[in-house]
């Protein structure tokens, strides 16, 4: 009997840029291990530890990451970072993470296949999160980097907003509700819906 | 028959500035095909066409043409499109005319001209005011049934249709550290200041153009028109990336905290916008730091008799619609005011060369600037006098006169005919209050000017311009210069230093000369015809008003249910004011002690499409999929909803039914194998130094003595001594614990945890991550369940010794990643499965092929339970209702006497739980006819007679057929059951009672033979 294979939620899903009369380009990343790493972040020893493993500092300030070529942190809560590594990594990294922090009060833990990943891009690609997201994507903090946790369409999603020109952002959902947020992104960016904010308009009609 | 009501557009082109002459578009109303401009309103087009009769009124079925200009338009609601894209009570007035648009007048029948309804009109006596009230709590009880035919015929506005709405809709979300409601001057010359320093500006108009009103009025800025003004401003506004402008976009609504709704109108005018993708709504959603209101004023309709005639129409409706879309309403008319305002209108109709027979101003000595004006001009004019009748033919359709006299003497003497055919009327202005009052602002009455204007200043809300009762230009244009600049160093904290402050040459024309008059009487007896209409669109008459008094209604909201006053659609935009005159005078009390109605959102009525958005038709909710969902799908999973997730309830396979499935299913497991797809379980990893102390207080039992790659079934209780959720335990590690959830619970019992860590026992080390998205999981069940599972390539042992009940294995199956726990729900030899998500789907066919050999088959949820309740097992939700306690289903065994605290302990220990015999005790229940399957939730009675009704003392919690036992069975919670095993009760089912008998709740294997193999 041959190994088993990886399906991932999104796995059947056809790539959509400029298709389907899209507005923006909507894919499936596939590749992309994640481990949920809980420490304190005030305990230096351990953050320490962690860096030396990741190659690079854990993000405090929330709502930002850090990263380096093949990894990155997205800050996810005070003492909590998704740490995003090639898929093939994963459990490799988590070993070590957990041997380096071994004595100290921390969690690493493989959810690789507890999210999926839908990366938008386009020019109303923030626009159209707004749609079903409260997140304002236009407030000064949101540079390349920022990492939103929020809703979309009442679903919980964590956004990482990794190029504003143009603009693309990473869409984290749990792999249940993949399904849902790649079809409501499908509707909500279809061309003609397009939403543009604060830009220069052409003057309407006095 | 277009002239010559479309007036020629004049030298300086001042007449139909928004319409293109040049180009015909082609409308139909009520079937009618019309023509129009483009740059039309409906309402304009069907002017330019002579229409005047656009409806019936509500009530009365009296014929009703266009009142006003916009949002306050009370009769000119009609139906438009057909089909599935049909849309009732539509303003004509706010509605742009586009090519091919189709049109109907409601709330008559056969036809608009012809109404049988108007029956109601001539019957009006019959249907006072409080009608409805008085019918249906008359004596006998009888009066719906008597009227209800009549009554729905003959009352409603248009009917909604019963298709599906092809349409799309959307919503979308915003921050703003201004928020400008109002496009007119006030509005723009906020905008301008608040935005000069960078501040986020969004400025919304409910029109398709920005200017409010400034067309039609006629002072001057910087020597300019106020249009051009504004035009100037627009641009400079468009062109800054800190200011957003939406026309098209009413603002529905305001809420706590300055949330904002506005519902911006995307593609109701462009059918090709549609077809291109727009959605034809999109509700904004806005939070806004700080709002600038600069809604504007409504102009107050006149009460005299029969001022509903098609024809009558607000004095700056008529203004607005020479100047935009140069349309007359008629060829000669009338001027019925009290203020210096309407006289504009006069001019505009002489410069537009249509007759102006009179102007009728109630006030006796008016001076100022546009009356002088009007005295130096050709104009006739009558003072201190009013309108007593209005002369029609064609059944009220045909204004051919008016009657006037003077204001305050009812008899005909001295009363003058002359003829009109319209009648352009003015009260002056009401401040539009309505978005001040959504969150609690109490207007205060100006008894100077009779007017209600803003009342204490609301948070972070500025009202400026004719909203807040500021009517004259110069001071408009400062005050809104200073609320824009104080709202954007409010929100940014920030000084405004960009702007220029500059004090623009204004020339203002406005006079505040004006004499309120609520009631002007009629020639006729107010109760014999001649009625004075204040509600127009929900035909409520001055009369009526009085009528709620003399019957002894006081307070304005009761007198406003009891009249219907101001519910209709429009909320009153132009009857609140008056009525509260009216009522005033019926009371013998000053309008500030009547009060006013509160306003409530919406401003104007929004699509139900805008308010789902985009969460309708496929998006109307996530349905979750389980990893192994695409094999559910393709083996033809009947599927039962268990929160977001659709579970496969059995597996029906060729002609079978869900009853045959679920048996086939059941025999399965109990005589070969089955499989079933547990990956929706809630998973929980706990980790931490304190995890197994911090367990120990989360669950009933003992966590924290499980040794390594144990596993043990656990109860949480809440701190009433409830049971919230079960589940099985694993100690994967010595600090690392693995908890499972119900299904529906995952979310919420990972929330439980955090909430004990973060706001109880903050001082213990313990980490907890949800996993429950990570591993697929699945139960193999039966007899032959080790024999297949031996068959994958993997270094897992799989032999009873090895592995033995309450266990757990980690290693690889298939070379990937698993998790296997020797745990068991059915009572069979078992084996819960983990794997990684990703792998799920080829693991569950793997092990399918595997045992194909033995007679494998995957099997449901109801399987799962009839098998669960075979044993007695109880499941959350079914045996529990968040008043049950572990002792009541006989767990006491998994509840701990030696651990100091956990939660739900001491509740526990409290005389009245501790004494467990008057509570409802788990029981098992046998029907004495064994083809009996009762419904769950059936009560349980002592007696066979169910006349008068006996006490229940108990229900029905889980009932089956059991294939395996070829009978039904039943788990039912039992007053004192425990100690009544053996004893007959009965069951109502519907008229008749069915006997059983009280037994032990496990039904089949009470040993646990079979499962510890």
């Amino acid at each position: 009997m041959s190994d088993v294979s990886e399906i991932g939620p999104l796995s059947d899903r056809k790539n959509i840029a400029g298709r389907y009369n899209s507005a923006l380009a909507i894919e499936a990343v596939t590749n992309r291990g994640m481990i949920d790493l809980r420490l304190d972040p005030d305990n230096f020893d351990a953050r320490g530890k962690a860096e030396s493993v990741l190659g690079f500092v854990l993000p405090t300030t929330p709502r930002t990451s850090n990263r380096s070529r093949h990894r990155a942190a997205l800050w996810w809560s005070p003492d909590q970072w998704i740490i995003t590594c090639s898929r093939s990594q994963s459990a490799n990294l988590v070993k070590k993470l957990s041997e380096a922090l071994e004595g100290h009060h921390a969690m690493a833990t493989d959810v690789s296949d507890a999210r999926a990943i839908i990366k938008a891009s386009g020019p109303s690609t923030r626009t159209t999160i707004m749609k079903g997201s409260s997140a304002d994507l236009f407030l000064p903090d949101v540079e390349v980097g920022h990492v939103r946790r929020t809703q979309i369409a009442e679903t919980a999603v964590a956004l990482h907003v990794t190029s504003l020109k143009p603009e693309t952002v990473e869409i984290y959902v749990f792999r249940s509700y993949a399904d849902y947020i790649w079809q409501w992104l499908s509707v909500a960016a279809r061309k003609g819906a397009e939403v543009k904010l604060f830009y220069r308009q052409e003057p309407p009609l006095v | 028959m277009t002239k010559p009501f479309r007036v020629p557009a004049g030298d300086d082109q001042s007449f139909g500035r928004r319409i293109d002459r040049t180009t015909d578009i082609q409308f139909s109303f009520d079937g009618k095909r019309l023509t129009g401009h483009p740059g039309d309103t409906l309402a304009s087009a069907l002017m330019a066409n002579g229409i005047r009769v656009v409806g019936r009124s509500f009530k009365y079925h009296r014929p009703r043409g266009i009142l006003g200009l916009g949002a306050e338009e009370p009769n000119a609601l009609v139906t438009l499109g057909r089909g599935p894209i049909m849309e009732p009570n539509v303003r004509a007035t706010q509605c742009e005319l586009f090519d091919g648009l189709e049109a109907r007048s409601q709330n008559r029948w056969p036809s608009l001209n012809y109404d049988i309804g108007g029956i109601n009109n001539i019957m009006s006596r019959f249907i006072p005011a409080g009608f409805y009230y008085k019918t249906f709590k008359g004596p006998g009880r009888s009066g719906w049934m008597l009227y209800e035919d009549f009554i729905r015929r003959s009352a409603g506005l248009g009917p909604a249709t019963r298709e599906p709405d092809p349409d799309r809709y959307e919503q979308f979300n915003i921050t703003c550290d201004v928020l400008v409601i109002g496009g007119g001057v006030a509005g723009i010359a906020a905008a301008t200041t608040a935005s000069a320093g960078g501040a986020r500006v969004i400025v919304a108009d409910e029109n398709p153009w920005f200017g409010g009103l400034a067309d039609s009025m006629s002072g001057t800025i910087d020597d300019r028109s106020q249009t051009d003004w504004i035009a100037e401003q627009i641009a400079r506004l468009a062109h800054n990336e800190n200011v957003h402008l939406l026309p098209r976009t009413t603002v529905t609504g305001h809420y706590d905290h300055n949330y904002i709704l506005m519902l911006e109108r995307v593609a109701d005018h462009d059918p090709d916008l549609l077809e291109a993708g727009a959605p034809r709504h999109r509700l904004w959603r806005v939070r806004a730091k700080e709002i600038i209101l600069a809604s504007g004023a409504i102009e107050r309709p006149l009460t005299f008799a029969d001022n509903d005639r098609p024809g009558i129409m607000l004095a700056s409706a008529i203004r607005a619609n020479l100047e935009r879309y140069g349309v007359t309403p008629g060829e000669r008319g009338v001027l019925f005011a009290n203020n210096d305002d309407a006289y504009q209108t006069a001019f505009k109709l002489l410069d537009a060369g249509v007759e102006l027979e009179r102007i009728i101003d109630v006030r006796p000595d008016p001076r100022g600037y546009q009356v002088d004006m009007a005295k130096a001009s050709s104009i006739s004019l009558t003072f201190g006098s009013g309108i007593h009748e209005v002369i029609t033919k064609n059944r009220g359709q045909q204004i051919t006169g008016v009657k006037v006299g003077a204001l305050h003497m009812a008899d005909s003497s001295g009363e003058e005919l002359l003829p009109c055919d319209f009648v352009a009327m003015s009260g002056g202005w009401n401040p539009a209050l309505h978005l001040y009052s959504h969150v609690g602002g109490k207007p205060d009455f100006d008894d100077a000017r009779q007017i209600f204007v803003p009342g204490k200043e609301q948070a972070h809300l500025r009202v400026i311009g004719a909203a807040d009762g500021t009517f004259d230009l110069a001071e408009i244009l400062s005050t809104a210069s200073e609320a824009g600049e104080q709202a954007a160093y409010k929100a940014t904290g920030k000084t405004q230093i960009a702007f220029e402050k500059q004090q623009p040459a204004v020339i203002s024309h406005y006079e505040e000369d004006w004499e309120p008059v609520w009631f002007v009487p009629g020639a006729k007896e107010k109760s014999r015809g001649g009625k004075h209409f204040i509600d127009f669109q929900n035909d409520v008459v001055a009369a009526g008003l009085e009528l709620a008094v003399r019957e002894g209604y006081r307070s304005v909201e009761h007198v406003k249910r009891y009249t219907t006053l101001g519910m209709a659609t429009d909320q009153g935009k132009t009857s609140n004011i008056n009525a509260l005159g009216i009522l005033s005078n019926a009371l013998g009390k000053p309008i500030p002690e009547i009060g006013t109605t509160t306003f409530r959102p919406p401003y104007t009525p929004i699509s139900f499409g805008a308010i789902a958005g985009l969460e309708a038709k496929e998006l109307f909710q996530a349905v979750r999929q389980s990893p192994v969902s695409p094999w559910h799908d393709a083996n033809g999973a009947d599927y039962e909803p268990v929160g977001l997730w659709r579970r496969p309830y059995c597996f029906p396979q060729n002609d079978e039914d869900r009853h045959a499935a679920v048996n086939r299913e059941i025999l399965a497991v109990r005589h070969k194998a089955g499989i079933i797809d547990l990956s929706t379980l809630g998973k929980i990893e706990v980790q931490g130094p304190d995890a197994g102390k911090f367990l120990d207080l989360i669950y009933s039992n003992i966590i924290s003595t499980l040794k390594s790659e144990k596993c043990r079934y656990g109860l949480t209780m809440d701190d009433q001594g409830y049971l919230i959720d079960d589940g099985v335990v694993v100690r994967l590690d010595d600090d690392r614990y693995l908890v499972h959830t119900t299904s529906g619970n995952a979310d919420y019992m990972a929330g439980w945890l955090e909430l004990w860590l973060q706001t109880e026992w903050t001082d213990l080390k313990v980490y907890v991550t949800p996993v429950s998205e990570q591993w697929a999981q699945f139960a193999v069940a039966g007899p032959q369940a080790r024999n297949i599972l031996k068959k994958l390539r993997g270094n897992i042992k799989w032999d009873a010794e090895n592995f033995p009940p309450l266990t757990t294995q980690t290693g690889r199956l298939l070379g990937q990643q698993v998790r296997i726990y020797r745990i068991s729900y059915s009572g069979e030899l078992s084996f819960e499965i983990a794997t990684p998500a990703d792998h799920g789907l080829a693991l569950w066919s793997a092990i399918l092929e595997a045992g194909k050999d033995f007679g494998i088959e995957p099997y449901g949820t109801e399987a799962l339970h009839v098998l669960r309740a075979e044993k007695g097992f109880i499941a959350i939700g079914d045996e529990t209702d968040g008043t049950v306690t572990p002792p009541d289903l006989g767990l006491s065994w998994a509840v701990s006497k030696k651990k100091s605290d956990y939660i739900g302990k001491r509740s526990l220990q409290r005389s009245f739980m501790a004494d467990h015999s008057h509570r409802k005790q788990l029981v098992g229940v046998l029907t004495n006819d064994p083809a009996t399957v009762l419904l769950d939730g059936t009560q349980i009675i002592n007696s066979a007679e169910i006349q008068p009704p006996p006490p229940a003392i108990g229900h029905i919690s889980s009932s089956y057929w059991s294939p395996t036992l070829e009978r039904s069975i039943a788990l039912a919670l039992v007053v004192n059951g425990n100690a009544r095993l053996g004893d007959t009760v009965y069951f109502p089912v519907g008229d008749n009672v069915e006997p059983g008998t009280i037994v032990e709740p496990v039904f089949y294997d009470k040993e646990g033979a079979k499962q510890n193999v």
